[in-house]
């Protein structure tokens, strides 16, 4: 399995893309490791809950982003201000002298500095402060980042995404390349994706961080990139605001409160891991490559004609397929819903014979009653409905909600068509389910790994039965 | 389709471009330039770096001066140039401190976990003021791309203000100039000064930027300059390969250094159990230490620094001497006792400079180049890559005799070295001499038992300061008294005495300091020849003259491998040395005749092996 190693508030910006791919099938399987100071933010907590979709029974789409590790292991820290995790009243002169060498009072404060005169006080942030961010990190990097380098070394391709903005991310970014370098060897394959400027900060009075000290982050970030790290990535890509952006490339407000940013970037970035590994020469790995992404101003919904992973058993493996997929299931779930009496007692034209019968299979081991399992199923594939809506909300943002008539397999195109014209019924959905039922046999649990309630097993079964007959 | 990426506003007809080349437009302006912003703690550097790297190499060419339009910065070119000249003036100094050590902690070992290259970090801190805790203000640092950077924190002592006073008002800041780009043309000649190369490093363009080509070196980096450090330095790959480290060390504009630091020979190298050898006067006192092994390095885990790919790293190369591995230590300004020995070479009961510190050294800066070995030629190619505790004696060997065979002085010599001229090392092998040619100055006596001769030096040192010793002509006087029968050998044959003056000792076997040379020209054969009465009475004495020239010009041809064709010359040379002394301007000329002695009267005893022939005049009251 892959590795993606998500860094800062850019790298979660990204794995949130990569994860919402994963949902619609676009994107193969992967796992994620999430890295940033801080784990509360809303951003983090959007990550970690999936849009507070996440459940047991319904597990995060991306394997490991549940968590995001603090870089450095803040838990254990007696001292949060960036002097005194150095320097305490028993440190030598030499040292003393060192890190007043190294940092100035701005960053590194003077001795019983209080406020302003007390450096950057890392418990609240690195302030876009990537020099001090990366002097933490590299002093606690070894316990904290242990079980990384684990997963690290098993993983078959290893993706690191962030940005070059900020304290966290553009502090760390390149010392833990080059640690994952040095732990996985040189064979293994690791690709760099990173978002340059691509949101601008409010410009308000007071803020220690506004959108030039972004700027300066990332023009020594991508010095710095270009003279150390480049060179211990496979291949990389760098994507960022043009000089002169279409209105769908701009830079966008950067949200609120630390929240998501919602942005066509981070879905470039996570075009980049997919595009990368093909770009890569394998015979002259060594070339250490920057590509760079190119946006049709012309077409503004291109990502969505191109093609990703490839799901089973469909012709069209554009996203755009995927998302139409994810339009016509949560008018299927949602008809379910609605007609929630008909789902639990199999109220619908051949439901008894098909799925009422396998569901009371399944109730009867389970010692349930047929209706009251059904009623769970259909619960869980509210559950389901719920990550699908987190996922096309968010597509819907960034390209206005697009027509996606043009996509997908010929029953998808039908269904989406009757959507798109408002037309739809729940008998609709009904027909489709009973037409899956002849997919009930191959359309088994996907995470095979995971053990789920029989419930959120059987809804899981349903959503891919569905969507293979959408797609056959 | 439009690139995103930063400062483009390009079209591209695919969906994927590659960048393989930093924009400059990603570069923030001036205004917006922020040290913090470099995602390392070693930001400083990389702010100066990033400074350096916008001069321009154009002549003439009007420099960018960031800190005008940025207040805050506190990395300028203007700052870089204060402290090279501050260091080449011996304003600011080089403190090499190793991050490891316990005093640096947990900070310290961040340092080189991120960067184990700079292990071994040059501390800039003013010669004149203080800092904190008793310390010289710190006010920069080394570093390998940008050479030299500034603390951020030294602009409160309004420092910078007072540095360019002192620099820029200084007698000798041209001097200091001059004394760069001789360092600069000896990178060059080794083909490591490459300030245009694409990957040429900051600190050479903002050197070349700082010299110009105008600049011109002097000859002062032999005699007149002290080398500190050292510093790693990233240069140009000679092969046009990745840029490679150089271990360098920089110039100090130190009027007299080498002839002071030659005066350190005559101090007694003693090893000492700390990883030192002391230099100690006659009273067993240190006068100065060379360090001959990393401080602490018993406590150091060398491993630390290999990678952990198995392979070196970059700080074990070069390990020894960043840690201070040929560094003097203790003032240095010495004075010498009258008849102190010149300890170069070894004597027969103590090691000497050579053996102690000067070939250990040359191992540990073989090993820092990732050689099998250096030798004096390279020392003399690439003076700066080596400590001046090989350079300046590599040098001072060189600077006399070329080609010539290592000898011990005599304490004559010795004493006679004055301040500012170097002590001859060397003396001419009899065996090389032709029979015939011009007499050398200096001659290494066959049958050296060690790895050393004894060396009967005439005269040394440069033309203007040439320091006149006569012990080759009072070897020959002493030959001359002999064949007119006025002297001979003591009973015990160890000394040749004049007898016909009260028993004045000529030549012979003497004991110092508990160490016997078998053969040292005696005071009263020295003054006599440095009068002009003995000089009067040869001259007297012409036609006796001839036959004793004649005598000893019949012999040391044959095998020049023999030690009896190699003694021979040796009398041959003392005499042929008396004779043109004795008639040395008083116009007249002693023929190539007379009748020569058929065979010696006696032998002195050098060794079992090595005897000097004693002729006495065949026409003489002796034959």
């Amino acid at each position: 399995m892959d590795l993606v190693i998500a860094v800062g508030g850019g790298g979660q910006h990204i794995a949130l893309a990569i994860a919402r791919l994963m949902r619609l099938g676009a994107l193969s399987d992967a796992r994620a490791f999430v890295i940033d100071a801080d784990s509360e933010s809303r951003l983090a907590f959007r990550l970690r809950t999936f849009g507070n979709t996440v459940s047991a029974g319904t597990p995060h789409p991306l394997d490991g982003a549940e968590t995001v590790v603090a870089p450095f292991a803040r838990d254990t820290m007696k001292e949060t201000q960036f002097r005194k995790i150095f320097i305490d009243d028993r440190a030598d002169p030499l040292e003393r002298e060192l890190f007043e060498l190294f940092f100035d009072e701005e960053s590194g404060g003077v001795d019983g500095g209080g406020g302003t005169n007390g450096g950057v006080d890392i418990g609240k942030g690195m302030f876009a402060n990537p020099s001090v961010g990366s002097a933490v990190f590299a002093s606690s990097k070894g316990g904290a980042m242990e079980p990384l380098f684990g997963v690290a070394r098993t993983a078959n391709r290893i993706f690191v995404v962030g940005s070059f903005l900020g304290g966290t991310g553009a502090g760390i970014t390149h010392q833990l390349i080059k640690l994952v370098r040095e732990t996985v060897g040189p064979a293994k394959p690791i690709y760099g994706v990173f978002l340059l400027r691509w949101f601008d900060l409010p410009p308000t009075v007071g803020q220690t961080v506004d959108t030039s000290t972004l700027l300066a982050s990332m023009g020594h970030g991508l010095e710095y990139f270009y003279r150390y790290t480049k060179g211990l990535l496979d291949a990389s890509m760098l994507l960022g605001v043009p000089d002169n952006p279409t209105a769908q490339v701009k830079a966008v407000p950067a949200a609120q409160e630390n929240d998501e940013t919602v942005s066509i970037y981070p879905l470039l970035a996570a075009f980049g891991t997919l595009v990368l590994p093909d770009k890569t020469d394998t015979q002259a790995r060594a070339s250490h490559r920057t590509y760079g992404l190119a946006h049709d101003e012309h077409d503004a919904i291109w990502p969505l004609r191109r093609a990703w992973s490839v799901p089973e058993g469909t012709k069209d493996a554009t996203l755009g397929a995927r998302l139409a997929e994810a339009v016509v299931l949560l008018e299927v779930f949602g008809s379910f819903r609605q007609k929630d009496s008909d789902f639990t007692e199999f109220d619908y034209e051949g439901g008894r014979r098909t799925w009422g019968s396998l569901m009371s299979n399944v109730a009867k081991r389970n010692h349930a009653s047929p209706n009251a399992f059904a009623a769970r199923v259909l619960s869980a594939l509210q559950e389901r409905a719920a990550q699908l809506s987190f996922v096309t909300h968010w597509f819907r943002t960034i390209f206005s909600d697009p027509d996606l008539g043009a996509f997908g397999d010929t029953r998808t195109r039908q269904l989406y068509a009757i959507h798109r014209a408002r037309q739809w019924r729940p008998p609709e959905a009904f027909r489709l389910l009973i037409d899956a039922y002849k997919h009930e046999s191959t359309a088994s649990a996907r995470r095979q790994e995971r053990t789920l309630d029989p419930a959120h097993e059987m809804a899981e079964k349903i959503e891919r039965a569905l969507l293979a007959a959408m797609r056959s | 389709m439009l690139q995103l990426i930063p400062g483009s506003s390009d079209a591209t007809a695919t969906d994927t471009y590659s960048i393989d080349q930093k924009k400059g437009t990603w570069q923030p302006t001036a205004a917006h330039l922020r040290t913090k912003s470099f995602p390392t703690p070693f930001s400083q550097a990389e702010m100066m770096s990033f400074v350096l790297s916008g001069l321009s190499l154009d002549h003439g060419a009007r420099q960018p001066q960031p800190e005008l339009e940025n207040p805050r910065l506190q990395q300028s070119f203007e700052r870089w140039r204060l402290l090279l000249l501050g260091v080449a003036l011996g304003e600011v100094l080089i403190e090499t401190v190793d991050l490891r050590r316990p005093e640096s902690d947990n900070f310290g070992a961040m340092l080189v976990d991120l960067r184990p290259e700079c292990r071994f970090i040059g501390l800039l801190r003013d010669a004149r003021r203080m800092g904190s805790e008793g310390r010289r203000l710190l006010v920069g640092a080394t570093d390998p791309q940008c050479l030299f950077w500034c603390a951020p924190r030294a602009y409160r002592q309004d420092y910078w203000s007072d540095l360019k006073t002192r620099i820029d008002a200084s007698a000798d800041r041209g001097a200091a100039m001059s004394l760069l780009a001789e360092w600069r043309a000896v990178l060059e000649a080794n083909g490591v000064w490459a300030p245009g190369h694409e990957r040429a490093p900051a600190w050479m363009k903002a050197l070349q930027v700082l010299l110009g080509d105008a600049a011109s070196p002097g000859a002062l980096l032999r005699t007149e300059a002290r080398l500190v450090g050292p510093v790693r330095l990233v240069v140009p790959s000679r092969n046009g390969a990745e840029a490679e480290d150089l271990i360098a060390y920089l110039p100090v504009r130190e009027p007299g250094w080498s002839h002071r630091f030659a005066e350190l020979l005559f101090f007694q190298p003693v090893r000492r159990e700390a990883g030192t050898v002391d230099l100690v006067d006659p009273n067993g006192r240190a006068v100065v230490t060379v360090r001959m092994s990393p401080r602490d390095l018993a406590r150091e885990n060398v491993a630390v620094s290999r990678g952990s790919g198995g392979g070196e790293s970059a700080s074990v190369a070069g390990f020894e001497l960043l840690a201070g591995v040929g560094r003097l230590e203790g003032g240095a300004n010495v004075a010498r006792g009258v008849g102190q020995s010149h300890w170069l070479e070894d004597h027969a009961s103590a090691q000497g400079y050579r053996s102690l510190v000067l070939n250990p050294l040359m191992m540990a800066a073989a090993r820092a180049q990732g050689r099998q070995g250096v030798t004096d030629e390279d020392v003399l190619r690439f003076p700066v890559a080596f400590p001046d505790t090989i350079r300046l004696v590599v040098q001072q060997t060189h600077g006399g005799a070329a080609e010539g065979v290592r000898i011990h002085l005599s304490r004559e010599v010795a004493n006679s070295v004055p301040q500012g001229v170097l002590a001859p090392q060397t003396g001419m092998s009899l065996a090389r001499w032709e029979p015939g040619a011009e007499p050398p100055a200096i001659v290494a006596i066959p049958g050296a038992s060690g790895s050393l001769s004894l060396g009967l030096v005439e005269r040394y040192g440069p033309a203007d300061r040439e320091v006149d010793v006569g012990e080759l002509r009072a070897l020959g006087f002493a030959l001359w008294l002999y064949f007119l029968g006025d002297a001979e050998l003591r009973s015990d044959g160890v000394r040749l005495i004049w007898t016909a003056d009260e028993g004045k000792e000529l030549f012979g076997r003497v004991i110092t300091g508990g160490t016997e040379r078998p053969l040292e020209v005696l005071r009263d054969a020295l003054l006599s020849v440095r009068g002009e009465p003995e000089r009067q009475r040869a001259r007297d004495r012409l036609a006796t003259l001839q036959r004793f020239r004649a005598t000893w010009r019949a012999l040391g041809d044959g095998d020049p491998e023999r030690t009896d064709v190699q003694i021979a010359r040796l009398g041959r040379v003392a005499a042929e040395t008396f004779v043109s002394w004795v008639l040395a301007g008083s116009g007249l000329v002693a023929g190539n005749f007379g009748l020569k002695s058929a065979a010696p009267g006696d032998h002195y005893v050098i060794t079992p092996t090595v005897r000097l022939p004693l002729y006495r005049d065949a026409l003489g009251r002796g034959e």
